[in-house]
């Protein structure tokens, strides 16, 4: 009779660490979700903000007109590719755009009469911001996707894991042509 | 102590492993002075053998009434602690700046301020880079002292704010250091960490200042009576009992209180680094700091205006995440780590 009881309160732990932990996973799956699709919030923000840019920076058309010339031209592939695309085309255009925009950066460091404009330095300050919250919504997804890898592999969630099909996440990559150092030519 | 001489995610890991090592060392002493408390009291209340008090002391732990007692104390105590911080958290964010003197941040000043559009941007960055909602922004204007603190509501509601002062000594790299900090502060909710290790020191200490009332009333109510004496004198005993335990665990909870208090600190360092991939914002931040510190003592600032914020923050150690404290080295009672060792810590990270 005892030993029943003992049973019957066994398995009722089991059965609740059973749906805390299914719980748990499906929890951050959607955390890892939620943040791929936030990437793209951001990079739509940069897209738009684009003309802006181009438009303040025509002024000083001098120094940058072949690089602008190739922003406007990736901005309006961008908005080209349709809604449903895969998010990882999108990205690899979106990372030619950052391409782009560094070096524009870098031009702009040579020029202090530029700097001088305040008009300039808060657009700096705007491309500065953008580039940095599309850097940390990425840097963001590969934290939720560490996380989730993680508790998917570690004993004992694992066991849950493999139950129900829970499947390790990748990691965004960084494109080749950002690791170098980009060139400036005028 | 072991050297912390690790990458970013090994130094936070080995904070939450210090931090749950205190968490669960504030129970173990607040059932010890309980255990100590109801031993007492369970005594007393035994019909049997009552003229031998160690034998009582003795088949105590098999008597149900001492079980009994403790339940009682600890549903008690513990259900007032959590009526009173329900109380006290329940103070409006916007109450609690205006009383710092800190205005909130409003949407058209970052088009008239380069500063403030700069520290907009980087809350808004690092609040995504955290994974949290973008905390409210206030500016102290009327302060001549660097400082920064952030603060969260019961409601879940977050805010974050930094003095004028220390706003125009960073560039952006450290602001990002410094607000990185900040925000790390209110994803780990260390407001209320901190904020429960105090009510359950000040609770004990209360149980201290009820024993020692009960000791003094009664003995000032004596004579009247051989019934009343009786149960005057038992009333004392406890007393003594009540402020010997609540002194002994106040003290103790004190010190874990700042214990903890000084390793959510160093933790909020380590997840500024991570977040930002790299500690050099942060490490000249506080050596800026460090070096205005050294400035003010020598009287380089004795003509600026009055610091209205210096007597109110001393009043609110319970919800005051600031960012810094004034010494050379870190002491026992100390709520924040010495600048020295959290650069020391910090450089470790590479």
């Amino acid at each position: 009779m005892l030993l029943l009881i003992i049973i019957i309160i066994l398995a009722i732990c089991i059965g609740i660490w059973l749906i805390n932990t299914y719980n748990n996973l499906v929890a951050l799956r959607t955390h890892v979700d939620e943040s791929w699709s936030q990437i793209d919030v951001q990079l739509q923000r940069r897209n738009d903000l684009i003309p802006n840019l181009v438009s303040t920076v025509k002024g000083y058309s001098k120094f940058e007109s072949s690089t602008l010339e190739k922003v406007t031209a990736l901005r309006s592939q961008l908005q080209n590719i349709p809604e449903n695309a895969d998010l990882n085309k999108i990205m690899t255009k979106s990372n030619e755009l950052s391409n782009c925009l560094r070096s524009i950066f870098a031009v702009s460091e040579n020029y202090p009469k530029l700097q001088a404009s305040s008009e300039y330095t808060n657009l700096m300050e705007e491309l500065k911001n953008t580039e940095n919250k599309i850097a940390y919504s990425r840097q963001l997804y590969n934290s939720t996707v560490a996380n989730y890898d993680q508790t998917i592999l570690s004993f004992p969630q694992k066991l849950v894991a493999n139950m129900y099909h829970f499947t390790k996440k990748d990691y965004l990559k960084t494109d080749e042509k950002a690791k170098q150092v980009p060139k400036v030519e005028f | 102590m072991a050297k912390l001489d690790f990458n970013f995610y090994q130094q936070h890991d080995a904070n939450t492993k210090r931090t749950k090592k205190l968490n669960i060392m504030l129970p173990f002493i607040i059932i010890l002075v309980l255990a100590i408390i109801s031993g007492f009291l369970a005594v007393l209340t035994i019909p049997e053998n009552s003229s031998s008090y160690w034998l009582g002391v003795q088949i105590l732990l098999s008597k149900s009434s001492y079980w009994k007692w403790m339940l009682i104390l600890f549903v008690t105590w513990y259900l007032s602690i959590v009526v009173w911080s329900k109380h006290i958290l329940n103070e409006p964010i916007d109450q609690f700046m205006t009383s710092c003197y800190a205005e909130k941040v409003k949407p058209y000043e970052r088009h008239f301020f380069p500063e403030v559009q700069t520290l907009d941007d980087v809350v808004s960055e690092l609040a995504i880079a955290y994974g949290i909602k973008k905390p409210d922004v206030y500016i102290a204007h009327w302060s001549i002292e660097p400082n920064a603190f952030a603060i969260t509501d019961s409601n879940g509601q977050s805010a974050v704010a930094i003095t004028q002062s220390l706003l125009q000594m960073l560039n952006r790299e450290e602001l990002s250091g410094v607000i990185g900090h900040e925000l790390a502060h209110i994803k780990a909710n260390d407001s209320k960490t901190t904020l429960s290790f105090a009510l359950y020191a000040t609770g004990l200490g209360c149980a201290a200042i009820l024993g020692l009332a009960l000791i003094m009333s009664g003995f000032k109510l004596r004579g009247n009576g051989l019934v009343i004496d009786i149960i005057l004198t038992c009333l004392i005993l406890i007393g003594f009992v009540f402020l010997i335990a609540g002194a002994i665990g106040d003290f103790c909870a004190t010190i874990l209180k700042f214990a903890m208090s000084r390793t959510r600190e160093y933790d909020a360092d380590a997840m500024s680094a991570n977040v930002n991939q790299s500690p050099d914002g942060l490490i000249s931040a506080l050596t800026k700091l460090d070096q205005w510190v050294k400035d003010y003592k020598a009287g380089k600032y004795d003509n600026e205006k009055y610091d209205p914020m210096y007597d109110t923050k001393k009043s609110f150690s319970g919800r005051f995440a600031s960012l810094y404290f004034v010494s050379n080295k870190t002491h026992l009672f100390d709520d924040h780590p010495s600048t020295k060792d959290r650069i020391k810590r910090l450089k470790e990270i590479q």
